[in-house]
């Protein structure tokens, strides 16, 4: 038998597997696995705004706030909507643990491409999202529902690709994408199952996209301690978990970066090439209002201890200018809880999420702006 | 370079599309193997390449004048010292040394010896037997001496087999290489099956398994009695997938240059007795032990006295082999005691033997029960563990199934032990080595998904290749 003959019938067999290869992986792009997605991970909790969308109708969205966990604990999104609605406008709240700069565009994108009337958004950040290029590559959970092939370079910009890291080839691949979700499915077929019958019911009047999370506790118990020693803190039922998240940061606060100098690009030759991307991301989302981009607030620890020295004003070096060329409207509300004395451990629930109490203070002081920036000369939809 | 790496998988592809290209078995493509399989040992060591080729020099140099010797028998000694000398040194010096050192501290001795700074080479317990069973075959008259150097040192260094075997022998090997090449596309297809079946072997069953494994013989202390005995059962079914799946993957890189090597596992927890299991685990391995040192030793010639003497100390000797502790000793003497047992006390139990299903299967569960004990010392670090692990698996019958923790180590266990049974029956792989482009396909495409969604995070190094 010739070479010819063996070549042809190995590429032959080659081409056969790359065929059902890629025709699941179409399946998977298309969004076959979706309802089968564990409802509560992070490519379960896109889909869910997916569903809820679709269900509800795209066409009656008008504003949506897109943001991280800070966003889902830190506004009052109903009373935002109930806001929306005294103006005939729907605002809805898309804003997912986990989020960062690539998800919170690409459910954007996602949002502008199947909602005819949205007219305007509110990105609800922080200054923790300017230091890192993106939020590891658990957040390609959240963008692959939204996202399509010609993503994949500005995903992998985010997400960078590591060969022994599995997870990040799901920047290029919705099969590698849903792999914790399919092993958790194989692990517990009836869980699954029950969950989804919840979400799907809970999901289909699209009230959840209104919903707001509220928790009372608050971190007094811990508030004037370092890192270090809040790690040290004998554990009660109380503090288990700001302690648990202390002990996650310590080695964060030893390694404490400086990025005072973010200007010397010898330096922080990155930070020149992460400011580009972040103001050319905000220059392109197209809105004919400016977004209203808010910057939540961060309790002090964060500011002294672990984020980079200077974050603060390298966030602000990046958004001002585009402020005061009314790309985008800026709420800094960093620093709203450092005064008075004693306001900001009443106002969190652990180190990164503020409580009822913070929700309703900072939504408080957000209203009017919303209304006037967003809302106020904004023509109504016809119903 | 781990099989189940990236860069094997660009050095396996790029070295079989080249020696494709090559007129097979010619002197271009046996010295284009050999380099290759030199740059695929040099990713471990260079240096520890160049004892490979020390004793196989040494092992073609006695071979070819076994035959013109007056003594013939001096040289073959002389290729067994050499042999059995570098493998001791490396694998047995320290665990000499530090015995030695027990022993002394044990008698109140004052004195100790420093163990050396000794790196054990991979896979010289595998080609250090290939090699012995080349001269011996030679010095039996069952082989005639090659001629050629350059295809004993393809033997020695061939790539799939070098590093965890299985042990081919010369005669098997140097028959096909004589052979004119021969081009058999359902071959390529089987070939292609076991590699792919292979991967998933190691790297979806036994890497998933060994996060579950590991983590109870490493603390054996903070799990419950019923997750120490599943974890028995997990590496069981763990060394299984592991060995087996690398020796997949090894048969398979071999057919695809030509060579058809000999199985090594046929479904081994499937025995009924000892001997059975002995005849479908590391297949390769027990014909060596058989044909080399069991029956050099007098096997079942002499009378029973020295059939057992046989038995025990090829099993003891094939335990040390796998590695240097104490630990594998008890390994290898508790399989002697059981074949020992076996050979002596089943033919005065009349219905031991019966065909009826239930005895059959009293059979089988005590067979793999007593391989699964065995296992205990194979995988704990030492000794004091291994008791401990046996001590919390006797709590079993005084606490209750913690089913949160277990059920699904349980049922997968379960799940295993069917498919075991159930590939036995049905011979998968060979059936679709004859099916069509689509069968195939859809085979070798499914096994690509489990690898991608089931691969675990950390990579876990092929059990064998420490040995």
């Amino acid at each position: 038998m010739s070479a010819k003959v063996t070549l042809r019938f190995v590429l032959l067999r080659i081409a056969g597997i790359a065929f059902i290869l890629l025709l699941l992986e179409a399946a998977f792009r298309v969004g076959a696995w979706e309802s089968f997605a564990k409802p509560d991970s992070n490519a379960g909790m896109a889909i869910r705004i997916k569903q809820a969308v679709n269900m509800m109708g795209p066409e009656k969205i008008d504003f949506v706030t897109v943001g991280d966990s800070r966003a889902v604990y830190g506004i009052d999104h109903e009373r935002v909507a109930a806001l929306a609605k005294s103006h005939g406008l729907n605002h809805i709240n898309a804003s997912i643990p986990g989020m960062h700069w690539m998800s919170a565009e690409l459910m954007v994108r996602w949002l502008k491409a199947h909602a005819p009337n949205l007219k305007g958004a509110m990105i609800a950040t922080n200054i923790t999202n300017f230091s890192y290029t993106g939020n590891g590559y658990y957040e390609l959970g959240i963008a692959t529902p939204l996202s399509s092939l010609s993503d994949a370079s500005w995903m992998a910009l985010h997400v960078p690709f590591e060969q022994k890291n599995l997870a990040t080839y799901g920047s290029y691949s919705a099969l590698f994408q849903y792999r914790d979700d399919i092993t958790d499915l194989i692990k517990h077929p009836t869980q699954r199952f029950r969950q989804i019958r919840q979400y799907r019911q809970a999901y289909s009047n699209g009230a959840a996209l209104y919903q707001s999370q509220k928790i009372n506790s608050n971190i007094c118990s811990i508030a004037k301690l370092s890192i270090k020693s809040c790690a040290a803190e004998p554990v009660s039922t109380m503090n288990s978990t700001i302690v648990s998240q202390c002990k996650s940061l310590v080695v964060q606060a030893a390694n404490q970066l400086d990025y005072r100098e973010f200007d010397n690009a010898a330096k922080w030759p990155h930070l020149a090439e992460l400011k580009k991307v972040r103001q050319s991301q905000l220059r392109s989302l197209g809105f004919s209002k400016p977004p209203l981009v808010v910057l939540m607030p961060v309790p002090r620890i964060w500011r002294d201890e672990l984020l980079p020295r200077g974050a603060e004003d390298w966030a602000l070096s990046i958004l001002r200018p585009l402020a005061a060329q009314g790309v985008i409207e800026l709420l800094d509300y960093t620093r709203f809880f450092d005064e008075p004395e004693g306001a900001e451990c009443n106002a969190f629930w652990d180190l990164y999420h503020q409580n009822a109490d913070g929700q309703q203070k900072l939504t408080d002081v957000l209203l009017p702006v919303i209304q006037r920036q967003l809302y106020t000369g904004t023509k109504i939809r016809q119903p | 370079m781990l099989f189940n790496s990236w860069h094997f998988i660009a050095f396996a592809l790029l070295v079989l599309s080249v020696a494709s290209w090559l007129p097979r078995n010619e002197t271009a493509w046996k010295i284009f193997i050999i380099a290759a399989s030199c740059y695929f040992y040099g990713q471990w060591s260079y240096l520890y390449l160049g004892l490979i080729f020390v004793t196989a020099a040494i092992d073609f140099t006695i071979a070819q004048r076994l035959s013109q010797a007056r003594y013939p028998g001096r040289l073959l000694g002389l290729s067994i010292v050499a042999n059995l000398g570098v493998l001791a040194f490396f694998k047995y010096t320290n665990f000499l040394i530090q015995s030695a050192n027990g022993v002394a501290h044990a008698t109140g001795a004052a004195w100790a010896i420093t163990p050396l700074d000794i790196v054990l080479p991979v896979g010289i317990s595998f080609y250090t037997f290939q090699n012995m069973s080349y001269t011996i075959d030679v010095y039996r008259g069952q082989l005639a001496p090659r001629k050629s150097i350059l295809d004993y040192a393809l033997f020695t260094t061939f790539f799939p087999q070098l590093l965890a075997g299985p042990i081919v022998r010369a005669s098997e090997f140097f028959s096909q290489l004589d052979q004119p090449a021969r081009i058999d596309l359902r071959k390529i297809q089987y070939a292609l099956i076991l590699i792919a079946a292979g991967y998933v072997k190691k790297i979806v069953l036994a890497d998933n398994l060994a996060i579950s494994v590991d983590e109870v013989f490493l603390a054996p202390a903070s799990a419950s009695a019923w997750q120490v005995l599943l974890a028995v059962y997990a590496f069981a079914f763990q060394i299984y997938f592991d060995f087996s799946g690398y020796t997949d993957i090894a048969i398979g890189l071999a057919l695809l240059l030509g060579f058809e090597f000999p199985k090594n596992f046929n479904y081994p927890y499937l025995a009924t007795s000892f001997q059975e299991f002995w005849r479908r685990w590391h297949m390769t391995l027990s014909r060596w032990l058989r044909d080399y040192l069991y029956i050099s030793l007098g096997g079942n010639r002499y009378g029973p006295a020295r059939t057992i003497a046989s038995l025990m100390a090829t099993m003891i000797l094939g335990g040390l082999w796998h590695g240097a502790s104490w630990n594998f000793v008890v390994w290898g003497a508790l399989h002697g005691i059981y074949l020992v047992l076996e050979r002596l006390v089943t033919p005065k139990i009349p219905w031991w033997q019966s065909a009826w299903l239930p005895v059959a299967w009293l059979r089988w569960f005590i067979v793999f029960h007593l391989i699964c004990f065995a296992w205990i010392f194979f995988r704990a670090p030492d000794f004091s563990t291994s008791l401990q692990i046996i001590h919390k698996i006797g709590g079993v019958f005084t606490t209750p199934f913690d089913g949160i923790h277990s059920a699904g180590l349980a049922s997968l266990l379960l799940g295993l032990m069917a498919m075991h049974f159930l590939m036995s029956h049905f011979d998968i792989k060979q059936r679709l080595s004859l099916a069509g482009i689509w069968p195939f396909s859809l085979f070798v495409a499914a096994m690509i998904l489990l690898l991608i969604w089931f691969t675990p995070a950390k990579t876990v190094p092929f059990i064998y290749f420490q040995f």
